[in-house]
């Protein structure tokens, strides 16, 4: 039993599928006799019709931002798919091994959810732009906190001082919660609570919990998701300031148990590939992290002896998706494929649900240029497009004024049209997997899940997810990439329009948004006034408690939820992390 | 003092006249995006100019470590849409410590147009949003460090 264990630690992800995945009849959809007739007539057509130059350049890499330079053909036929066997390769919508989608109606059953991230100024500013977006027919709330409360620093911090409301809504305890929910139905609306962080997932989500306790609303009905994501943490995020990884991932872990035994629909990790890939790395590399981060979490949950169907149900992904259409449509489909075969034949999870891979989108913000800004409308509705081809569950648009200052209402309010544009004008939601079939699809579909085994097979040989964040793996591969990147831009390798290529030859400005001004000196007052009304003594002991849980090791989030209903601020229980843990000092990148 | 480990000192030194430029590169307060001062420091770095890569500061940070590092340029990114609050912060403590001519500040990042003017009229020598080239961004701090250097 043992030695089987450490043989099982010593395989990677790739041997063990190779040994588990069944030997199946194979029914290849291309006979042989019709392969090689079309060969022959292939390499007749090759010889009478298409140009020398074309030859010699059969294989092209389309140049995009975030892409991932896989060399296309000049044309795709079944001699790409010789061995593709539909009940293998693809399935029945709703079947194993789920590559045309999860459900066996897709969009006719459910509409992507339509979720327009919001968050800026004070919780009233940030409540009222999410009820607009709900009187305006959005179908979810996707909630992003201000610079000082993602970095869990309170607004009297000397750290926050000047940026409290940028980028975010500012939250500090859990009367700042119920200001920004005022008027909003938590038990009828999903809501996705964009935490980023397992540290400020553990201090955040247990103050929404005592909202909801306060609101008498029990915890089973609460819908929505937190992120909870150790990359987001320790390798996307620029701070002062970090945890130990081994710490981080152990918060995570926490949350992860917590949550799923107490408010059984929430889903309690968004694995985040969409950040890691807008710091800077290819939609391989996105989706490789994250699947051998969740595999990491599988391993630890099953050690501290829960059932992997009881955590699987309830994982869910977060994808970035960039401009190289056919690539973006391909990634969501192998990601599927990949994600089921992880999950059936090296966690022997039972229950369809757990192999499914459920995800959010947001199209790309560092595809987004301030040269024409107009035109960033137009590689959205592309990204968006894509997205939708590939099968998402919810789905974000970034707005055409990203790369001037957070969203206008105008702007908000354009992205949630080119959803429903989408959803109601294109026709494209009427026939599941559209693209499915394609040779071309069906041939990039199957590099693509092999190039994403590849590089799980590279993070698992660093030994494992957290030991790759830990010695700089992770940092340095992304460095390498985005500044090769930035010097394909420069070279004109890769074109912007407008931006490098057809450069706009006047500038000009447009009407960004503007912050409410007010925003830190009302959060000032309010912080001041909440903590003049709770009990000193009752704080404090609940910040005692919470430190000494830390370093026990038992899971902590009781003790953050006492702290919540107790009234200690974001910045309090930040503070006991980093006593409780020490700081860790990060791998340089450079 | 933990700062000192990210501090990059392998930069090749270039000379101008007879000081080498030396820039500090920061972020104010708790902004979490970096892949823009990542890039810029790195630009300047292959340009020959010695980095010193403070990460996150706080204003008064900022300043006790350009003065201690003796820079003559320093490089502030803001993507998350503080600057005005935390430029006028910077610039007044600047001012305060007698540094204004002693020190370049140049701003970088996601700035709407309009802010810009209001940034130089801070005391920002240059401001270069987000879609400045190379050449645009080292030329800009190249030349801040000359005007510094001839005072």
């Amino acid at each position: 039993m043992q030695e089987e264990k450490i043989d099982a630690i010593k395989k990677t992800t790739r041997d063990v599928l190779k040994e588990s995945f069944p030997r199946k009849e194979h029914t290849p959809l291309y006979n042989s006799e019709a392969l090689s007739k079309l060969h022959a007539g292939f390499e007749q057509w090759k010889n009478q019709m298409v140009r020398k130059e074309d030859l010699e350049q059969w294989h092209q890499v389309p140049r995009t931002v975030l892409g991932s330079d896989i060399p296309r053909e000049l044309v795709y036929t079944p001699l790409n798919l010789a061995d593709f066997d539909y009940d293998t390769h693809l399935g029945h919508p709703g079947q194993e091994p789920f590559t045309r989608g999860i459900h066996s109606n897709m969009y006719r059953g459910r509409t992507f959810t339509q979720r327009q991230l919001v968050g800026f100024g004070a919780p009233e500013d940030t409540n009222a732009r999410i009820r607009f977006l709900l009187e305006h027919g959005a179908t979810g709330i996707n909630l992003l906190f201000d610079m000082p409360t993602i970095q869990m620093y309170d607004c009297d911090d000397p750290m926050s001082r000047g940026s409290v409301g940028s980028c975010g809504v500012s939250v500090n305890h859990v009367g700042d919660w119920e200001l920004l929910f005022q008027g909003i139905d938590i038990a009828r609306e999903t809501v996705s609570i964009v935490t980023h962080y397992p540290s400020n997932t553990a201090i955040l989500f247990p103050m929404y919990l005592v909202m909801a306790e306060r609101r008498g609303i029990p915890w089973e009905q609460l819908r929505g998701s937190v992120q909870n994501d150790v990359t987001l943490e320790e390798v996307v995020r620029n701070a002062a300031e970090y945890i130990p990884p081994r710490d981080c991932f152990r918060i995570e872990c926490d949350n992860i148990e917590f949550i799923r035994s107490h408010v059984p629909r929430w889903n309690f990790i968004t694995l985040n590939g969409y950040n890691l890939r807008e710091f800077g790395t290819s939609g391989i590399t996105e989706i490789a992290v994250a699947f051998a981060h969740a595999m990491a979490i599988l391993d630890e949950m099953i050690r501290r002896g829960h059932d992997v169907d009881w955590v699987g149900e309830r994982l869910a992904f977060f994808w970035s998706v960039g401009m190289d259409f056919f690539e973006e449509v391909c990634r969501l489909r192998a990601a599927r494929r990949l994600w089921y075969k992880i999950m059936k034949y090296k966690y022997r999870a039972r229950n369809s649900r757990s192999m499914w891979m459920r995800c959010h989108v947001q199209t790309s913000g560092i595809s987004l240029v301030r040269e024409e800004p107009l035109n960033n409308i137009i590689r959205s509705a592309f990204e968006a497009l894509a997205a939708v081809l590939g099968g998402v569950q919810s789905l974000h648009v970034d707005s055409y004024d990203e790369a001037f200052a957070v969203p206008s209402e105008e702007a908000s309010l354009l992205s949630l049209r080119t959803q429903q544009i989408i959803e109601h004008e294109t026709g494209i939601t009427k026939v599941v997997d559209p693209l499915g079939g394609s040779f071309y699809v069906e041939a990039l579909t199957n590099e693509i899940e092999e190039r994403i085994m590849d590089e799980i097979t590279e993070i698992e040989k660093q030994g494992g997810y957290v030991e790759a964040v830990s010695n700089g793996f992770l940092l340095r591969k992304i460095y390498n990439y985005f500044y090769e990147e930035q010097k394909k831009i420069e070279r004109g390798e890769i074109k912007i329009v407008a931006h490098n290529w057809q450069k706009s030859a006047h500038s000009e400005d447009i009407e960004a948004f503007r912050y409410p001004e007010e925003a830190e000196q009302k959060q000032l007052a309010r912080l001041q006034k909440f903590k003049s009304e709770r009990d000193p003594q009752e704080v404090e002991s609940a910040l005692k408690a919470l430190k000494e849980a830390c370093k026990k090791g038992v899971n902590i989030v009781p003790y953050t939820l006492n702290c919540a209903r107790a009234g200690c601020t974001v910045g309090e229980q930040w503070k006991i992390f980093k006593e409780a843990f020490g700081l860790w000092k990060r791998p340089s990148f450079f | 003092m933990e700062k000192t480990q990210l501090f990059l000192r392998e930069g090749v030194t270039a000379m101008t006249q007879e000081r080498k430029i030396k820039i500090l590169m920061c972020c104010l307060g708790p902004e979490t995006h970096n892949r823009g001062i990542i890039t810029v420091s790195s630009m300047l770095r292959e340009a020959g100019v010695e980095v010193v890569y403070l990460g996150n500061a706080s204003p008064e940070e900022a300043i006790k470590a350009a003065v201690e590092e003796d820079v003559q340029v320093v490089g502030v990114s803001s993507l998350s849409g503080a600057h005005l609050r935390l430029g006028k912060a910077l610039m007044d403590l600047a001012r305060s410590r007698g540094l204004e001519g002693r020190i370049a500040f140049i701003m970088g990042g996601v700035i709407p147009p309009r802010d810009i003017p209001v940034l130089k009229e801070m005391g920002f020598m240059e401001v270069c949003p987000s879609g400045s080239t190379r050449e645009e961004i080292v030329g800009c701090m190249k030349k801040a460090a000359q005007v510094v250097g001839m005072q």
